[in-house]
């Protein structure tokens, strides 16, 4: 097994992770916005999935957070580096989050 | 890939010259957008490339003070909103100057950015901010203020 | 290119992304991606606040609440897209071996929009028209 300071120089693979969970953390923390709102509107049917959507991204980024420590005889050498899909995935759930926003911010 | 191009060739590239080159007797706008390239020449045109870990690392720096930036924006209009010190519009004094604060801090950290990219493309030290110390005494005065207000209002009954 | 030390076969099979290029330095990768989660939490910030100021800013003029939240909320879905193309060709560069492009209009709107939106409730807070 080799030391920590070969396994992740620079800390990138930690600051990464850190990343990861804040990404996490804004995520639900916009989908308790989105179902405030939808609650207070009473547009229940728009707020409920997309709050659902964002804390399934979280989710997704927590675990994405876990994958880069889970293995530990990974160096960093071979990298742990996400397929493009991933923030594709992630960005599309931005937009969504978006749209049910304008949504909802018009039936105020 | 991965050759860090650093700082070394920084003196060859600074002098550069200006790869549009403009014919004698250009129109005024030819002539302002020269003078413009003089004082403030477009970053593509200055230095050479930094290493990308950098511009990344800058570029993350600047959203971190937008964010910043607009936190403060929106907590100052939440502030103004929801506040009630019974003490007319003392919530102003905490709204006022953190919205104000959370502009210049949105706006400066766009400056930095394309300072620190100058910087970095042209070999030099990033040079020091005061930005982070605007922020820091800015917060702290807010604190204040709020902490005064809300033992004031506390003590009016 | 595939005898760099630490590059394993899966990662020269993804050379069929690039032109023939070969994986990056994973701390490149690893901070282009950290750079795309910023852009994406920058996103997120603008839709939650552009949400909160259509929901709780209560003012006497007509259409205030849209005209600050609508464009936070837009601008959240533009800086999100602006995130993804911005990992997309900063990706593609570095398997290209190519300097990562660097993005212009994004940050200079962000900044800009901060700015207007502070003066903005500069002006509302001076005349008066939120109510308490």
């Amino acid at each position: 097994m080799r030391g920590p300071l070969e396994w992740d120089e620079g800390g990138a693979s930690e600051r990464t992770v850190l990343a990861w969970e804040r990404s996490a953390i804004a995520s639900v923390a916009v989908a308790a916005l989105v179902l405030r709102g939808g609650i207070v509107d009473g547009l229940l049917g728009v707020a409920i999935p997309v709050a659902a959507l964002l804390v399934l991204c979280g989710a997704a980024e927590w675990l994405f957070s876990l994958r880069i420590y889970q293995e530990h005889d990974r160096p960093i050498g071979r990298g742990a580096v996400l397929h493009g899909r991933a923030f594709v995935a992630l960005s599309a759930v931005t937009l969504i989050a978006a749209a049910g926003s304008v949504a909802l911010a018009l039936t105020v | 890939m991965t050759e860090v191009v650093g700082a070394s060739d920084s003196t060859a590239m600074a002098g550069r010259s200006d790869p549009h080159p403009r014919p004698a007797g250009t129109s005024t706008r030819g002539r302002l957008k020269a003078a413009l390239q003089q004082i403030r020449p477009r970053l593509d045109e200055v230095g050479s490339e930094p290493d990308p870990r950098f511009t990344f690392a800058n570029e993350r720096t600047f959203l971190a003070w937008a964010r910043t930036g607009l936190a403060l924006i929106g907590g100052g209009l939440v502030a103004a909103q929801v506040l009630h010190f019974g003490l007319g519009g003392a919530r102003l004094l905490v709204a006022v100057p953190a919205i104000v604060l959370g502009g210049v801090i949105g706006i400066a950290g766009y400056f930095r950015w394309e300072v620190n990219e100058r910087a970095m493309r042209l070999g030099k030290p990033l040079g020091y901010s005061s930005l982070a110390r605007i922020l820091a005494v800015g917060v702290a005065v807010l604190a204040l203020l709020s902490a005064v207000l809300v033992v004031i209002a506390t003590l009016n009954g | 290119m595939a005898d760099t030390p630490g590059v394993s076969s899966t990662q020269s099979r993804r050379g069929r992304r690039g032109n023939a290029g070969s994986a990056p330095d994973p701390r490149f990768s690893f901070a282009n991606e950290r750079t795309f989660l910023a852009w994406n939490r920058t996103a997120l910030a603008l839709i939650g606040g552009g949400l909160a100021a259509s929901q709780l800013l209560r003012v006497n003029v007509e259409g205030v609440q849209l005209s600050i939240g609508l464009p936070l909320i837009a601008l959240g879905a533009v800086t999100g897209l602006a995130g993804l193309m911005r990992w997309r060709a900063s990706e593609r560069a570095m398997w290209s071996g190519v300097p990562v492009p660097r993005s212009r209009l994004a940050p200079a709107l962000l900044s800009a929009t901060a700015g207007a939106i502070a003066v903005l409730s500069l002006v509302l807070l001076a005349l008066g028209q939120l109510r308490s």
